[in-house]
């Protein structure tokens, strides 16, 4: 297959503070190839992407890129040899407009020290146009939905003619229709010759666009095949170098009473309304949609995030719930989306972590017992196989994967009633996903009642006895375990006059 | 780096300084010297306090010097009045609490940036009393004023005992209390401490409460050592606490202080001013001099975090 290399890296090791990130990767890219890069948090794939950018120094090995042999690299000049890099995260600046955003990129070192707004304008509506979308260039950044900065970010990346584009899991915030309009883009640059390394965790996405996969562990170069003699299974096996089971754990559980109800929530503040459901102690009830449908909005509400004068029924009893205090009193927890900014703080210990939504539990007149903290989070540690040496180390020292755990612990350490779970595996290796998932049905036995938010189909199918789907802020449908699929979730979360409907029920 | 390494700085700085004034002057280490010295930067240390806990939560009070001046006056007018010293006293630490709980009123509940909040009752403060006192000092003040109607040495032993107590009993409270640690949290990442039930306004409303109220009872305290009271003391003072607290280590985003390194400090900028005057330096270098310490403490915290950002390129 190696028609024209464009990236070829050989033995590169990397190490921080005596950790080796990488221990020898090699790895190399074709043009108009889709390699996809997998691996368990931690396995080294930014560590990777970031030296290819530049923004990292390797240690040893070889870099060459479009024939050049790299010896001393500085992300100017990765840019100059056409390497791009889109990461999960759209890094634009919120309060320029995405023309300005554009133009910051790419007129670097132009002479003349006044600003062609027209000439911005039309190059920011060209290669929008480009990549296909109607954005208007006026527009502030920061005004964007996720999915519309990254499809900024790949204009950029576009309008600075590059040959190698490096995606680090580009599609974790886009929700499925979006991540169609990704691939139509992966596939058009195909034809244009541009090489992509693609990075995810969804080994859907993967077997779907890539033409060659590279299995990265602890460090290391495992595999390198063809997608086509590869399956899901066996990459799994590969990145954790041991088999799993089963993927979705689930079991059946007798449900029990009725344990929290809504009747017509409106909330104008977050734009929800008519909002009405159930769910039985026992049971999980899925939350799909689209991003921005209402769930994680709902989840706030519902957990005194947001103020909301729609009564909520727990146990039958109607509750106001103003605070996220009140709503822990009253047996509620809530594992928010994004671990880093709203799950856990992140300098703070694992077992202060863990004890912060329940510190009565380990305090006497106010006064923290730290060593009954202690000894609780060490009892998390093992339990929940958090790989840590000791409770006492700051949670920013876990991978993501781990300081996932740690957010669930401090959950499951106030004894909920009711669990609300925002995308508990999103950014999550695939060990840790499962151990996850074993977690959550385990809650469920005990006879949790637990709601499940998830962007990931698979995941909801699997896991959730109902599902509600969103749309528009309110639940456009409830399906059954045994009635669900893929293209009934998407019909209901994308409304029926959508096309894609049509697609999907072909498929 | 690590907050003991900082405070073992600090603390060669000092003794430093101390072998200086041991080799070079003489008089310095006088008990006068010394407990004068304690007593004019015992409101430095105990304000620093309550900023080490504003500056954990990730704010900033520059409004303190003002408080304290209007305790001064409210203690003073108080006690010239024939209210008793003790009432008097109390009056104006609760004033103290009053005018903090007003900044964490706007700042937590109406959520007006601490600087800009602080900054509005930092002026209007200082000139509503300015236009009160029309500039007049406070005189006759009753007998038994001065020194509380105690010795000076017994006063001054009142006084270590109320600093040792505030500083102990906060240093304690932070690591062990809840409410301790919801301080610690908010200030790390107030989004998370929100979500896992710490009523993240309460506890910016209260560390400006309190700070509030040491700024009075460091006012109460303060002006019973004269036998008038001047209507613009405290001029300057925030910008020392600050300054003591920024340089014990405390990170100004908020999150990380420890009361050590704010002790420390204190020591050292109290120590800087008085130590110029008995090396016979011009006393037009100290705030020069405190400048640069800051710049070199800050910049210290800022090679750290670049240096901590670096090895954070870890995998995620």
């Amino acid at each position: 297959m190696p028609t024209n290399l464009l990236l070829r890296a050989s033995a590169i090791t990397k190490s921080f503070a005596g950790v080796h990130a990488l221990k020898g990767v090699s790895f190399e890219l074709a043009e108009g190839e889709v390699h996809a890069l997998v691996g368990e948090n931690g396995a080294g794939k930014s560590t990777f992407t970031r030296i290819v950018t530049g923004a990292l120094k390797a240690d040893s090995g070889e870099l060459e890129i479009c024939g050049q042999k790299i010896a001393h690299h500085s992300p100017q000049q990765a840019r100059a040899l056409g390497v791009a890099a889109i990461h999960q995260q759209p890094l634009l600046f919120p309060h320029l407009t995405v023309a300005e955003n554009i133009a910051l990129s790419l007129e670097n070192g132009e002479p003349g020290w006044s600003v062609n707004w027209k000439r911005r304008y039309e190059q920011a509506r060209e290669l929008l146009h480009r990549v296909g979308v109607d954005l208007d260039p006026k527009r502030l950044a920061g005004s964007l939905s996720m999915a519309e900065q990254q499809i900024v970010e790949i204009a950029k990346a576009i309008g600075a003619q590059a040959k190698i584009l490096l995606m680090d899991e580009p599609t974790a915030l886009l929700t499925d229709r979006e991540v169609d309009q990704l691939f139509r883009l992966i596939g058009q640059f195909r034809q244009e010759g541009v090489g992509m390394v693609y990075i995810s965790h969804r080994l859907e996405e993967i077997q779907k666009i890539a033409d060659r996969i590279t299995v990265l562990r602890d460090g290391r170069t495992i595999a390198c095949k063809d997608a086509a003699d590869v399956d899901r299974g066996g990459l799994i096996e590969l990145m954790v170098g041991r088999s799993l089971a089963s993927i979705f754990p689930k079991r059946d559980v007798t449900l029990g009473e009725t344990a929290l109800e809504v009747r017509n929530l409106n909330n104008p503040r977050l734009g929800l309304h008519d909002i009405s459901f159930s769910v039985k102690r026992g049971e999980i009830l899925g939350m799909a949609g689209l991003v921005g449908s209402g769930r994680t909005e709902l989840a706030r509400t519902l957990f005194g995030l947001s103020s909301c004068s729609s009564p909520i029924y727990l146990n039958g009893k109607p509750v106001r719930i103003g605070s996220p205090a009140q709503a822990i009193g009253m047996g509620m927890g809530y594992l928010p989306e994004d671990r880093r900014q709203h799950g856990l703080i992140l300098e703070m210990q694992l077992d202060e972590n863990i004890s912060m939504a329940s510190l009565n539990e380990v305090s006497r007149w106010g006064m923290v017992q730290r060593g009954k903290e202690a000894r609780q989070g060490e009892e998390y540690v093992r339990e929940l196989r958090i790989k840590a040496n000791t409770a006492s180390v700051a949670a920013q020292t876990l991978s993501g994967g781990n300081q996932q755990k740690v957010a669930l612990a401090r959950w499951l350490a106030i004894h909920p009633q009711i669990m609300i779970l925002d995308e508990p595996t999103q950014g999550v290796d695939v060990g840790s996903k499962s151990e996850i998932h074993e977690l959550i049905v385990q809650m469920a036995e005990r006879g949790v009642a637990i709601l499940l938010i998830s962007s990931e189909l698979p995941e909801v199918l699997g896991m959730c006895d109902r599902i509600a789907v969103f749309r528009d802020r309110t639940i456009a449908g409830t399906l059954l375990r045994d009635e669900a699929t893929q293209a009934g979730i998407m019909a209901l979360a994308f409304g029926h006059a959508d096309p894609l409907l049509q697609e999907a029920e072909q498929a | 780096m690590n907050p003991r390494i900082r405070e073992a700085g600090l603390l060669l700085t000092i003794v430093a300084l101390m072998l200086l004034l041991a080799w070079r002057t003489t008089g310095f280490f006088s008990a006068a010297n010394l407990t004068d010295l304690f007593l004019a930067n015992m409101p430095v240390m105990m304000i620093a306090v309550g900023m080490m806990m504003v500056i954990l939560t990730g704010e900033i009070d520059i409004s303190v010097g003002s408080i304290f001046a209007i305790s001064s006056v409210v203690m003073g007018k108080c006690a010239s009045t024939g209210v008793p010293i003790w009432l008097s006293g109390l009056i104006a630490c609760a004033v103290g609490v009053l005018l903090g709980a007003l900044n964490g009123r706007l700042i937590a509940y109406v959520r007006i940036p601490s600087i800009v909040a602080t900054l509005a009752t930092m002026v209007a403060l200082r000139d509503g009393l300015r236009w009160y006192t029309q500039g007049s000092w406070i005189q006759g003040l009753p007998a038994g004023f001065q020194w509380f109607g105690m010795s000076q040495s017994g006063f001054t032993g009142l006084c270590v005992v109320a600093v040792v107590l505030i500083t102990g009993l906060t240093a304690l409270g932070l690591r062990n209390l809840r409410m301790g640690r919801a301080i610690v949290a908010t200030g790390s990442n107030r989004m998370a401490a929100c979500a896992a039930g710490i009523d993240a306004r309460r506890v910016v409303f209260g560390v400006f409460a309190v700070t509030g109220g040491l700024a009075g009872l460091s006012a109460v305290l303060n002006s019973v050592r004269f036998n008038q009271i001047p209507s613009n003391s405290g001029l300057g003072l925030e910008l020392k606490v600050i300054a003591a607290v920024a340089v014990g280590g405390a990170a100004i985003t908020g999150g990380s202080a420890t009361m050590t390194g704010t002790v420390l400090g204190v020591i050292l900028l109290s120590c800087i001013g008085s130590a110029l005057t008995f090396l016979g330096i011009n006393a037009y270098w100290e705030k020069a001099i405190q400048g640069g310490i800051i710049l070199i403490a800050v910049a210290a915290d800022t090679l750290k975090l670049q240096r901590r950002d670096h090895a954070k390129t870890l995998p995620a």
